[in-house]
């Protein structure tokens, strides 16, 4: 379970989140909808732990600085930074070994498998594209089985059959009773699978809107959001 | 013409906006031009006989200019004959280059661009003006002709390459009769310097003063732009204006072709340009992989480590591939400069200056080349990755463990360096010993200050010139105690073996470096990843 409670990020004179508050629990997928500079990757950095912020975060119950926080949580950045000296697998293994992984290297198979990977195993990082990049880095988030996972943008990049197959990752992590964060502008990349949506504008949540909530009203997602993010829209 | 003019006004201007909104910026650069503003004009508050008093053979200064010259100019050639040069930036690719703007107005644009670029980088160079001017006698003015021709050479060397690249297109045939001519002024270079060698007695005073022969002038290029430069220096100015006019006639006559041929440079610069930007942003963020040699991977997996631990797996691992050996390539140009400097300073002395005090000058140099490529240790570019903030074990572990490389490497270094050294002068091995382990407990202060700057201010890096002064400036505070204790051992305790003179300090930086670490310990869950 994720709780962010009064989650504040702010740059010198500049707000990027202001006030967040929101849990998404476990089997929820919850996407953070947003124009650029939204505040949405902000928002993820600041819940992984990656920025100091104001307000509270927890994890399965802990501190999102704690240890046990960080053993329970996957965090798959917007831009992947593999170490260019390291191979596919040895970054896998290094992950598999910091997180005390027990059968990492079972595991890390059936991912690079499932990622049409498997051959590249011996590929420096510094090889890959940039789309490979970003599967590695997700085969690396999802190795320790973590029981929240926070993607941020994680469709951009990738090949349509990595799409196809993370969004059936998703939707099996959603089965496993894990807590997934998705932030995405993408609206129509998520639209199969979310189970709450949080539409961000100027660093603060403008509205939330559950699935069942929206087939219950017939409300389109896609308007509010337009509406919101143009500036018409509803504060929660 | 105009959208050229309007862009490079508008970059000078937002320049200094961005200074005038950035006021730390702006201190900092006020106080790195005032620190070589105090370089350049010490001289003036000095006592004239005291300035003048360690003036060293001017022959060194020749030989010195001459290697300087050699070494901007032969690997910009050579990787440039490779594949292609460039002194344009991406976004002039991306702009410029689809713009209806004349080729040869944006050739024109991007060389006076990087003459401008490099005669700000040569400005650094002024920082060491007083120690040109103690070592060689020679005034301010003087100086910076010599920093104007290092400005002069670094660009027209990119400029050239660029324009035999594009001229010789690719052709292997022309390519390899162009490197066969680098290679000759190169080896016709060293020809002369051999044969002035002999000629002058073969001695250490003809291996000194033959640095100075003007049959050195003659290569061109190198030779040429060296030549002028001390031709207007000590007032040859007929020698100087003929290798002016025969540097300005090789560089006018590319460009000159370049321009008349109307050659299409676009599509040669376009990769280079790529990997340029590349470089400068690897630069910006510390990286080392600066687009160089390949890595080769023989055996492959980290093979141990289990939690925090496996951070210093990872850097054993990742370091076998980038050096092959455990030691840096800087510090094998450290090992290679110190080998050099000593046996020098032993022939030149004549076996007047004991080995002992030769031995703890090189140690102080060492220890103050190292802090450059400090900067970019194994524990400061983990930082650029979120591993090191999300794995789930305690800061201080995953400090100590990531930072063990940076922490043992130097260590490693110093007692293979000064053994070679102890070696060559035939020195006290306790005293090679205590510089070993001088020079490992400064890379030991440097890592520790590098985690104290993060932690304060964030990621330093060796490009951004003005926090790296003041960082280099706050090291040196951190130091001063154990270098004073030093100096006053030395003073005070006459008669005391020479290795003693090193303890103070290495007692010093053992004891403020783990103090700092300690200090320091949860800096990962503090700092913010800022990349």
């Amino acid at each position: 379970m994720l709780e962010v409670s009064h989650l504040t990020k702010i740059y010198k004179n500049l707000v990027a989140n202001g006030d967040l508050t929101f849990t998404v629990s476990p089997g929820e997928i919850a996407v953070l909808l947003g124009p650029n500079g939204a505040g949405k990757s902000t928002a993820i950095k600041c819940i992984s732990g990656l920025l100091r912020f104001q307000g509270e975060v927890k994890i399965c119950g802990y501190s999102n600085k704690s240890i046990d926080a960080k053993r329970n949580f996957g965090y798959i950045p917007e831009i992947p930074a593999p170490y260019e000296n390291l191979t596919v697998m040895e970054h896998l293994e290094f992950i598999g070994r910091a997180y005390q992984v027990n059968d990492w290297e079972e595991k890390a198979r059936i991912l690079l498998r499932r990622f049409e990977m498997y051959d590249k195993t011996d590929k420096l990082g510094k090889e890959l594209s940039k789309g490979m990049q970003q599967k590695l880095s997700i085969c690396c988030a999802l190795l320790p089985e973590p029981r929240v996972v926070l993607f941020d943008e994680p469709f951009v990049g990738l090949d349509p059959h990595a799409i196809k197959e993370l969004k059936t990752v998703m939707t099996e992590l959603r089965y496993d009773e894990c807590a997934v964060l998705i932030s995405t502008h993408m609206l129509d990349s998520v639209e199969e699978f979310w189970d709450k949506a949080l539409i961000m504008r100027n660093g603060q949540i403008a509205a939330v809107r559950e699935r069942k909530e929206i087939e219950q009203s017939g409300e389109d997602l896609e308007k509010l959001f337009f509406e919101i993010t143009e500036g018409r829209g509803e504060n929660q | 013409m105009s959208a050229l003019c309007y862009l490079s006004r508008k970059q000078i201007k937002n320049f200094i906006k961005e200074l005038v909104h950035n006021p730390g910026k702006l201190v900092l650069y006020i106080i790195l031009i005032a620190g070589i503003s105090v370089s350049v004009f010490s001289r003036f508050f000095s006592p004239e006989d005291e300035a003048l008093s360690f003036v060293a053979d001017i022959s060194f200064l020749h030989g010195g200019y001459i290697g300087a010259m050699l070494l901007i100019a032969l690997p910009i050639l050579l990787r440039g004959l490779k594949s292609g040069a460039t002194f344009f930036r991406l976004s002039d690719v991306h702009f410029l280059f689809i713009a209806p703007i004349s080729p040869k107005l944006i050739l024109f644009y991007g060389l006076i661009k990087q003459l401008m670029a490099s005669a700000l980088v040569t400005l650094l160079l002024l920082a060491y003006s007083s120690m040109l001017t103690n070592l060689f006698g020679i005034e301010i003015w003087q100086i910076i002709i010599l920093a104007i021709g290092v400005a002069i050479m670094l660009c027209a060397m990119q400029a050239l390459t660029m324009m035999i690249y594009s001229l010789t297109n690719g052709r292997k045939k022309l390519i390899h009769i162009t490197l066969a001519i680098v290679f000759a002024c190169v080896i016709a270079l060293l020809a002369i310097y051999v044969i002035e060698f002999f000629v002058n007695g073969a001695d250490i005073n003809s291996a000194i003063s033959s640095l100075s022969s003007s049959y050195l002038e003659y290569v061109p290029i190198i030779g040429w732009m060296k030549g002028a430069v001390f031709g207007y220096l000590f007032g040859s100015y007929f020698a100087a204006g003929i290798y002016t006019a025969l540097f300005m006639a090789v560089i006018g006559a590319a460009i000159a072709i370049f321009a008349v041929k109307d050659l299409d440079f676009y599509e040669d610069v376009l990769q280079s340009t790529a990997r340029a930007d590349q470089i400068r942003k690897n630069k910006r963020e510390g990286k080392m992989d600066f687009g160089g040699g390949k890595v080769r991977v023989t055996s492959t997996g980290i093979k141990k480590g289990w939690g925090a631990n496996v951070l210093f797996y990872k850097h054993m691992l990742e370091g076998k591939r980038k050096n092959r050996f455990f030691i840096s390539t800087q510090a094998v140009f450290l090992f290679l400069i110190n080998i050099i400097f000593v046996v020098i300073f032993r022939i030149s002395s004549e076996g007047e200056i004991m080995p002992d005090l030769i031995i703890g000058i090189s140690a102080m140099f060492s220890c103050y080349i190292q802090f450059f490529f400090s900067t970019s240790g194994d524990w400061s570019l983990e930082l650029d990755k979120t591993p090191i903030y999300l794995i789930p074990a305690n800061s201080f572990q995953k400090l100590i463990w990531a930072s063990m490389t940076t922490i043992i490497r130097p260590f490693i270094e110093g007692i293979i360096m000064f053994a070679i050294l102890c070696a060559i002068l035939q020195a006290n091995p306790l005293l090679a010993f205590v510089c070993a382990i001088v020079y490992g407990t400064t890379g030991l202060l440097y890592t520790a200050c590098n985690v104290l700057f993060q932690k304060l201010f964030g990621k330093i890096n060796s490009n951004r010139g003005p926090i790296m002064f003041i960082y280099m400036l706050c090291v040196f505070l951190v130091a001063a105690p154990g270098i004073i204790s030093s100096i006053l051992v030395w003073i005070l305790a006459s008669g005391v073996p020479s290795f003693v003179i090193g303890l103070p300090f290495i007692g010093w930086t053992v004891g403020i470096s783990v103090l700092i670490i300690c200090l320091c310990r949860n800096i990962l869950d503090n700092v913010e990843y800022n990349k």
